[in-house]
């Protein structure tokens, strides 16, 4: 058996992701249904997060996995084999009746062998994506309409903790820090951090921001904040998150960007990713490994465009390490905490109104990506300034140093 | 895992539920989605079945079931802090789509721990599989309509071995043998084998059959097949089958039965179980081991009293030699004396000989066919006479010392 934490931190995990993960922060009400997705490796805290949302008065709809691993490698298998009609293939009716029976999702991440895939041929994996952009417009449509949330936590396997360079037990102590496990209340903990988030996001939610200027070494990007635009943080859908992020106008995105940290996308390793814009559209995808891969992303649906931007302050982030796991290194603090663009579908809760009424059409004049295939993060750690030029034309230095520059106002 | 089978054992396997199990002996084909229904320590066959559906250009839904076992035991949780509301519940939807966007239903059984349910209260098991009724109903409404096909088939474990008193190895060479796996075409062998069945079921369905009498140690019942009737043998429902079946009108049974086997269900151990009907509905339930077990069975709705299913094996056509601990195995177990069984609960509609699809709810009930939100096969090995009086008041004796009478 692979190493296991403490049963008592298994239990605040469970709790931490149950009653502030779902429902943002306020947990499950009874009644309510939860769908919980974990690989066969994630079984003692997928098993304690079960008796939680039952202990809450909750249901459960399992969507428990097999590990792909060899000998047993469904992934590998399945894009050998299968035909162009079957990887294009949409249960519309299965996802509809899925998504409309559930409230909440809980995702529990970490795989034992999380390179599975590497193998797999990325043009096999790319006719998926109508079929993954069905599935992302069905469950979506419900999130805008308020009735659907979701958290995602992670499960540390060896795997994991070897490609982070880390022994298992110190991969657990980071996620354990990270998550406040270490404290008997770990609930209570995410309150008084989602408040000390919430002033930085609150900060940057009053600056009139127009455009952003990123720079660092092997970095000039400009973003375009676009209409209506709101900064988030301190939500629960991610845990840990510390984070502030917003979704630009993608179309005005130019110039170039140069990630430093690592990249796992589908069992496959990219590094060394630069990407660099014109009128918001990628002109040329590089990598120093992995080329191809990021290369065969940009050509998905929406993998050309930018959908979230994203600003972590070392200062709040309890996270201190490489954990070459997304949910964690794109909320990494360290020495300069970490920016990160994803590509693809933009997060419409950055909207500043009611997302439930907004149309297909007026979501593509705002500039946000709804019909994007991917939504994929990648990482910087370099130390960078970002520069907001705000709607009167003068220009702010909002973050450097690896901190957001807000200047203490005294209450 | 002690021990796992050889590689072209589980390709031969995954092929028979493939091709075989599934579309009533027609297979997948390309286009079709499968349902799969699959126990967390069947991993090695899982793989194998996936490769053969995506082969056949057929789509895979799988729901992977989490084993309970002594240290993550998902269903004792459940039981143990359920409330009432939520011991009721049924995510309709979901079960609903589910059905509805499949045309194959695959259920792979493996059992980590026989009795991983042993001590939780009857009431609660029975409270919340009477919830989930509708899912039979969904299931079988759309099976009825010759809209899904649907196979069962059992992957051995340690535990079920040790139940057996067995080895896990000479356990799966039973599975083995049973399914024909341990010779290179097994689909042409199980063909053979339904073929063979299927002339004792003509033989039974041209006799005209009222009533039957089953008389062995401690037994003396009587059943009346009810009108419209018929006997089903040699398909491809359960991975591997050799019993022929029908399902009485559950109003004519009368009389007691003893069963010689155990029953395993929801993770408790019944063993002794003796009936008692009166007027087709049972009036004595009691084991010498899980006795509230059994009241409570058959007090989980109106119809766990009531037949839905009787059943008989020839000792000579099954390849199952021995106990296995499960009820797929042992319902079609041969041996000396062969089996026989009953099921309290729902009963097969299939075993109508008019136009199922256009009956309704009401006709079958009309008929005799019984309604219950559970369908428990019991068994009983010791040899046994069983006699038919025909509708032209003559007797004729069909079954007896293992073998149906039709030579």
């Amino acid at each position: 058996m692979a190493y296991v934490p403490p049963q008592e931190i298994l239990e605040r995990y469970a709790r931490l992701t149950v009653q502030f993960g779902l429902g943002e922060g306020r947990g499950v009400q009874p009644g309510e249904t939860v769908l919980v997705y974990g690989n066969e490796d994630t079984k003692p805290l997928y098993f304690e997060v079960c008796k939680e949302i039952w202990r809450q008065g909750g249901n459960v709809l399992h969507n428990f996995r097999p590990e792909n691993e060899e000998p047993y490698n469904f992934a590998e298998a399945y894009y050998a084999l299968a035909s162009d009609a079957q990887l294009e293939h949409f249960g519309e009716a299965y996802v509809r009746g899925l998504i409309d029976q559930t409230d909440h999702i809980i995702f529990i991440t970490g795989e034992r062998a999380p390179k599975a895939m590497q193998a797999v041929d990325p043009t096999q994996l790319a006719k998926e994506a109508p079929a993954v952009q069905q599935y992302w417009a069905i469950r979506q449509a419900k999130e805008r309409a308020g009735k659907l949330d979701w958290t995602i936590v992670l499960w540390g396997t060896e795997a994991l903790a070897a490609e982070a360079g880390l022994s298992i037990e110190d991969y657990w102590a980071e996620i354990i820090s990270a998550c406040f496990l270490e404290d008997a209340d770990p609930v209570a903990r995410w309150q008084e951090t989602l408040v000390e988030i919430r002033r930085y996001r609150d900060w940057l939610n009053a600056l009139p921001i127009e455009r952003l200027h990123m720079q660092s070494e092997g970095t000039d990007l400009w973003l375009t904040l676009g209409e209506r635009r709101r900064w988030l943080g301190g939500t629960c859908v991610n845990i840990p998150s510390f984070e502030i992020f917003t979704s630009p106008d993608w179309r005005g995105t130019q110039g170039t960007v140069r990630f430093t940290e690592p990249l796992y996308y589908y069992g496959k390793l990219l590094r060394g990713v630069e990407l660099e814009f014109r009128d918001g559209l990628v002109i040329r995808a590089d990598a120093e490994e992995g080329a191809d891969q990021i290369q065969a992303m940009v050509g998905q649906p929406g993998g050309n465009r930018v959908g979230e931007f994203s600003l972590t302050d070392a200062r709040l982030s309890r996270i201190t390490r490489f954990m070459a796991d997304t949910l964690y290194d794109e909320n990494v603090g360290g020495r300069y905490g970490n920016s990160h663009l994803a590509i693809g579908l933009s997060i419409t809760e950055c909207y500043d109104g009611e997302e439930a009424s907004v149309s297909e059409a007026e979501w593509e004049r705002l500039g946000f990506i709804t019909d994007a295939a991917l939504h994929c993060d990648i990482v910087t750690t370099a130390d960078r300034t970002v520069t907001a030029v705000l709607t009167d034309g003068s220009e702010r230095v909002i973050y450097a140093d690896g901190r957001f520059q807000m200047n203490e106002v005294a209450a | 895992m002690s021990y796992t089978p050889p590689q072209e054992i589980l390709e031969r396997y995954a092929d028979v539920l493939v091709s075989y199990g599934l579309g009533q002996g027609r297979g997948v084909q390309a286009g079709e989605v499968v349902g799969l229904r699959i126990a967390e320590d069947a991993k090695p066959l899982l793989l194998e079945i996936a490769k053969a559906v995506w082969r056949a250009g057929g789509h895979l839904l799988t729901e992977f079931v989490p084993a309970d076992d002594g240290h993550w035991n998902m269903g004792r949780a459940f039981y143990e802090l359920a409330s009432e509301e939520q011991l009721a519940y049924f995510p309709d939807a979901w079960v609903k789509t589910w059905f509805a966007s499949i045309d194959h239903y695959l259920m792979v059984r493996a059992t980590r721990d026989p009795q991983a349910l042993a001590g939780v209260a009857p009431e609660k098991v029975m409270a919340h599989q009477k919830a989930w009724g509708p899912q039979l109903k969904h299931r079988f409404d759309k099976v009825n309509a010759g809209a899904l096909s649907w196979s069962l088939a059992e992957y051995g474990t340690a535990a079920l071995a040790a139940e057996a008193g067995m080895s896990l190895e000479e356990y799966w060479n039973q599975i083995i043998s049973a399914c024909y796996l341990d010779e290179p075409d097994p689909v042409a062998r199980l063909r053979e084998t339904g073929a063979r069945i299927h002339a004792t079921v003509d033989w039974l369905n041209g006799l005209d059959i009222d009533r039957l009498h089953v008389e062995a140690p401690d037994t003396d019942l009587w059943l009346t097949l009810g009108e419209g009737r018929r006997w089903i043998g040699g398909d491809t429902e359960n991975i591997p089958s050799f019993e022929i079946f029908t399902s009485p009108d559950w109003r004519g049974t009368e009389g007691h039965i003893s069963f010689s086997e155990p029953l395993y269900r929801n993770g408790a151990i019944m063993e002794g179980i003796r009936l008692r009907f009166e007027a087709g509905r049972v009036v004595e339930a009691s084991a010498t081991r899980g006795d509230a077990q059994i009241k409570a069975l058959v007090a989980a709705d109106a119809g766990a009293a009531q037949i839905g299913e009787y059943s008989l094996t020839d000792g000579r056509v099954s390849r199952i030699t021995r106990f296995m601990a499960t009820t797929l195995y042992d319902e079609n177990r041969g041996g000396p004396a062969g089996n026989t069984h009953l099921a309290v609960g729902s009963a097969y509609r299939d075993t109508y000989t008019g136009d199922v699809a256009n009956t309704t709810d009401e006709q079958f009930a009309a008929l005799g066919f019984n309604e219950s939100s559970i369908h428990v096969d019991i068994i009983s090995t010791s040899d046994r006479t069983v006699t038919a009086t025909l509708r032209d008041g003559s007797e004729q004796v069909i079954y007896a010392g293992g073998q149906f009478q039709n030579d």
